[in-house]
């Protein structure tokens, strides 16, 4: 009998405390912020087809892009591949009945539902203006909802640190006898990195929200000029959140990425002390290079300098990671499924965004493409675009592990296409627009980028009609998928127990083996 | 933990607070912070014998703080 | 150490991590806003109420051995002498914050609030925050005195109660002893 049903009714999935139910709930709800955060992106890329508000006025536009980015970040992209994939699968990946603290993870769960209404209660209340960075000293002034966002985004905050403390403890005491640390799985590796940056960034973010919302209730001006405070200092603790947290991201992306190269390629993945070195790397360096954003709010040369420099290290571990994977699928033997696919669209975008990161991470460079497009355009391709497309190649890939169905690979395949061809279109015409000048976060424009513009908003729709195929195809899965148990030939230690897993995971005390023993599988 | 450890280091840490209220300069008052953070940290939270990753959270957790701390007022400094 | 132990001592010690970076954000506004204006902290530290600041040093620090003493008596088995070392770290939090009250009310007679300038804004966030900490810390101290079961949770109760006093070891020189 699978998880899904050893119990039943309502209550036994709201307050449930097995792993696999908590992943499920998440995954639910953050496809519902993605359909929300969706939908404000669509209306804000309708509104620019024409220079002069197609759409919606110039005020209803700053409130649109901001609870796009708060919705986005938060609600979506943070707690997406660790929060719901994570739950699901790190017991299974380490032999483990469920998470070191399941009563911990099912309040982490609903600690963040709290938080998402109350950015959804900051909407109902007249929407946020701020842009979803919050910058001082607009933010403790804008006559807007401030501090409902402020609030509901502090507390899917607690909600992160919680589930990272319970993914730290998890890995540290709960690996099945005999699995060593080399022996852990690569997205387990990605799981604790992330963790780490979550523990770590977030309460620092949570007090600085803090400090908004308490200035815009009672006007303290810590950040206010005419009061003696300094803005750029808010930039600090922003930043000190909001930089790692693009690894929060990413990290786990790139342990789907690993998973799926290998098993797709049917090869242990090459170089896998180095993807581990890169990985908690990437965690830590991800911490030196908050300062980039700040190159033109008025910090110190001193502090542009030594931060430009630390952001490029950035790219020596990821270009590590780039190489191991391409070297894992040199020499294997490649399934072209969409899983694989969608990872390919990944690499791409990973290349493509990251090397335009190097170029913002250049000072003298950085102040000509400051908050216009391209730096729109750049974090799109290698954040959005990166948890994006590793996320839909998670849900493809462990789809079959998650409801024990198998969806369309046809359909599948067109709506990776279109997703892929929709999300390129929509952002590159953004790298020309911003290096021509068009500054973000503007409702109008001048005409000559208007054509860019027009292109850009086509992809949008491509892009929005292959997640709607998506959707739809996996709904139909869902009730008429074929039977399916392990239909990748996968070796990893998740598709060992039947899917969907039993209740208590494993039936028979689960022993260590190896991970990515492909030898066998092969023979 | 001993009863003589215990009642030591409170000892030595109400002498070091006594010694602080005597020294004004800024650099004197945080080493002798950092001294008394290293007796409560060692022996009345128990590091000395805690498990190697309680050990690495701690060591990790001070230099983050100092990070953040140094790096915005590098910034403030050097404008 | 078992399995079970090794996990909560995990957990806490990286919930402190956690609650240390969220106290960091506003080491890091103290120490910038001090060196962008030295004169406003050396005025600022001059009118905090420098015996309260001592005497409150000296309730935590003691309170800090006296929740260790409790752990002593427990490993000894001598649950009624670790029961007296609790009641007498609630007592010493409980005298730290009415201190701390008293001083808070002194400062607003004087017209000191938050708001009134960066030093005493950042004052109330940092000593308020630290004092919300006193006050869960008094909670957990008090369910594990009322626990049957001590020997997991205490040693845990007690590490978070170290960490809101090694806070205060920072808190005191920066508001009323080391002047820029």
């Amino acid at each position: 009998m699978s998880f899904w049903t050893h119990e039943r009714g309502l209550t036994s999935w709201l307050a449930t405390r097995d792993h696999k139910r908590i992943g499920i709930l998440y995954l639910a709800t953050v496809l519902v912020f993605l359909l929300i955060g969706g939908i404000f992106a669509l209306v804000l890329r309708l509104s620019l087809v024409t220079p002069n508000n197609a759409l919606v006025d110039a005020h209803t536009y700053d409130k649109l892009f901001t609870q796009h980015g708060i919705v986005m970040v938060w609600l979506f992209m943070i707690p997406s591949i660790p929060s719901a994939f994570g739950n699901f699968l790190l017991p299974l990946m380490i032999g483990a009945r469920d998470v070191a603290f399941p009563r911990l993870n099912l309040a982490s769960y609903w600690i963040f539902v709290t938080g998402g209404i109350v950015v959804l209660v900051a909407l109902i209340a007249g929407g946020v203006d701020t842009g979803w960075t919050f910058y001082t000293p607009y933010s403790t002034a804008a006559p807007t909802a401030v501090t409902w966002a402020v609030i509901g985004v502090f507390i899917t905050g607690i909600s992160s640190i919680l589930t990272g403390l319970n993914f730290i403890a998890t890995i540290h005491t709960m690996r099945v006898a005999g699995m060593r640390w080399r022996d852990l799985p690569l997205f387990v590796w990605n799981l604790y990195s992330t963790s780490i940056i979550l523990v770590l960034a977030t309460p620092v973010l949570g007090l600085a929200l803090l400090l908004v919302g308490a200035d815009h209730i009672w006007a303290l001006g810590l950040f206010e000029p005419a009061q003696g405070g300094d803005p750029v200092l808010f930039q600090h603790l922003f930043w000190f959140y909001s930089h790692p947290a693009v690894y929060i991201m990413i990290l786990p992306a790139m342990g789907v990425v690993a998973e799926v190269v290998s098993t797709f390629s049917h090869k242990r993945p090459a170089w896998y002390g180095a993807i581990v070195f890169a990985s908690i790397g990437i965690a830590l360096v991800g911490f030196l290079t908050w300062g980039h954003h700040m190159f033109v709010a008025g910090m110190s040369t001193f502090d542009s300098g030594l931060f430009g420099v630390l952001s490029m290290l950035v790219a020596i571990f990821s270009a590590i990671k780039v190489f191991a994977w391409t070297s894992t699928m040199y020499g294997g033997r490649i399934t072209l499924a969409t899983p694989l696919l969608y990872i390919f669209t990944f690499i791409f975008l990973f290349i493509f965004g990251g090397m335009s990161g190097v170029a913002v991470a250049t000072t003298s460079l950085d102040v000509h493409w400051h908050d216009t497009y391209f730096i729109v355009a750049h974090f799109h391709f290698i954040m959005v675009g990166g948890t994006l497309t590793a996320f839909l190649a998670a849900l493809h890939y462990w789809f079959p592990k998650l409801f024990g169905r198998m969806y369309s690979e046809a359909w599948a395949k067109v709506a990776c296409a279109a997703v892929s061809v929709g999300f390129i279109l929509t952002f590159t015409p953004q790298f020309l627009l911003g290096n021509a000048g068009m500054p973000r976060r503007y409702a109008t424009y001048p005409p000559q980028y208007q054509w860019l513009h027009v292109l850009s908003t086509c992809g949008a729709v491509l892009l929005a009609l292959g997640m709607l195929l998506t959707a739809g195809y996996l709904v139909v899965a869902l009730v008429r998928g074929k039977r399916v148990d392990n239909p990748w030939r996968s070796a990893s230690f998740e598709w060992r127990t039947s899917s969907p897993p039993p209740a208590d995971n494993f039936v028979d005390a689960p022993q260590l083996r190896d991970t990515y023993a492909y030898e066998e599988v092969a023979s | 933990m001993t009863a003589r450890a215990l009642i030591l280091t409170y000892l030595l840490l109400v002498a070091l607070a006594a010694t602080s209220l005597l020294v004004g300069s800024t650099p004197v008052a945080l080493l002798i912070a950092v001294a008394k953070t290293l007796l409560i940290a060692l022996v009345f939270m128990e590091l000395r014998h805690a498990h190697a990753s309680d050990r690495i959270i701690a060591v990790v957790a001070a230099f983050f703080v100092l990070l953040l701390t140094l790096g915005a007022f590098a910034d403030v400094i050097t404008r | 150490m078992n399995n079970e132990t090794r996990r909560y001592h995990l957990a806490v010690w990286i919930v402190i991590a956690s609650e240390a970076l969220l106290f960091a954000g506003l080491f890091a506004l103290y120490w910038s806003y001090r060196a962008e204006v030295p004169s406003l902290f050396a005025s600022g530290i001059t009118q905090d109420v420098h015996w309260i600041g001592a005497l409150n040093t000296f309730l935590l620090l003691t309170s800090s051995f006296s929740i260790a003493w409790s752990i002593l008596q427990t490993r000894n088995g001598r649950r009624r002498a670790a029961t007296v070392s609790l009641v007498v770290t609630l007592a010493l939090g409980a005298a730290f914050l009415v201190f701390k009250l008293l001083e808070w009310g002194m400062h607003a007679r004087d017209g000191l609030v938050p708001g009134s300038s960066l030093f005493f804004t950042l004052y109330y966030l940092m000593t308020g925050l630290h004092a919300l900490h006193v006050i869960a810390g008094m909670t957990l101290v008090t369910w594990v005195t009322l626990r049957r079961e001590r020997d997991l949770a205490l040693p845990l109760v007690a590490l978070y109660w170290h960490f809101v006093d090694v806070v205060w070891v920072f808190l005191w020189p920066m508001f009323y002893l080391a002047k820029p």
